[in-house]
């Protein structure tokens, strides 16, 4: 049964609040190419807000090209009702093989299975490809 | 003359600025294994003990909070704090020790977790956690 409805769900570099809780995000993108030389891995920001109707945890599931999960702790728990905005930290160095990732926000249930509240694509392209 | 409109947003149920700070500390200390082991030695911190006995001693005056507890796991700190309450006001006092942990150890890499729930709801193995402090 859902008990969080989705409103938002975006990838960008930085996410910043003001003290009145006002969310600027900075730089939203759906694709990185990464160089073929090796990097310092660069952080950003999964970005979502929801409306829970009642207390439930929100997680983020990561699956790579060959459908593979990439692991990750990413899991909020929300006690507070009403809507509510937050962000994960990720970084490049997750991606490592070009291709097709699907990021996936899910809520858990009380239940085994794990309610799908959104997925989106995200390319990872090899520089000079 | 002029008037004003203040807009307000959706609360945030993490500082983001927080959440991106305790990454790239976490990135930093995350290397290959083989140096893994130079970092952990190099890293000359405080015992888990005593940071968490620093945090709660900032807390323990404020009644909402009813339980912490921490664990450690390849360098990052992991801290929960319970708090019996929804009132931002309850709150801040938490995130003000954070931000206090946060510029007292800067080559620590903390994870700060907040949690709303009543005193009590939840029971803690403490022989499972690092560290436990409950009310």
């Amino acid at each position: 049964m859902a008990k969080a409805k989705l409103l938002a769900f975006l990838l960008c570099d930085k996410a910043t609040a003001d003290p009145d809780g006002k969310a600027t995000l900075h730089g939203l993108f759906d694709r990185i190419i990464v160089p073929q030389t090796p990097v310092k891995p660069k952080l950003f920001c999964v970005y979502y807000k929801v409306v829970v109707d009642q207390p439930c945890a929100i997680s983020l599931k990561v699956f790579d090209p060959h459908g593979d999960e990439v692991r990750g702790n990413w899991r909020d728990v929300i006690q507070q009702l009403g809507p509510i905005q937050s962000i994960w930290a990720l970084h490049t160095g997750l991606f490592k093989q070009p291709g097709p990732y699907v990021l996936e926000l899910k809520q858990e249930t009380d239940d085994s299975e794990a309610l799908s509240l959104a997925s989106m694509l995200f390319v990872v392209e090899q520089q000079g490809e | 003359m002029s008037t004003e409109f203040p807009t307000v947003n959706t609360p945030w149920l993490k500082n983001p600025d927080q959440v991106m700070e305790v990454a790239l500390r976490r990135l930093d200390v995350e290397l290959p294994a083989d140096q893994e082991a130079m970092v952990s030695s190099d890293r000359a911190s405080p015992s888990l003990k005593s940071v968490m006995d620093e945090f709660v001693r900032l807390l323990k005056d404020n009644p909402k909070v009813w339980a912490v507890y921490a664990t450690e796991d390849r360098s990052v700190i992991t801290i929960w704090t319970y708090v019996d309450s929804h009132d931002r006001r309850d709150r801040s006092p938490v995130y003000a020790a954070e931000w206090h942990l946060l510029s007292r150890y800067p080559k620590v890499a903390f994870d700060f977790n907040v949690l709303l729930t009543p005193a009590g709801s939840e029971q803690f193995e403490a022989g499972s956690l690092d560290y436990v402090y409950t009310r």
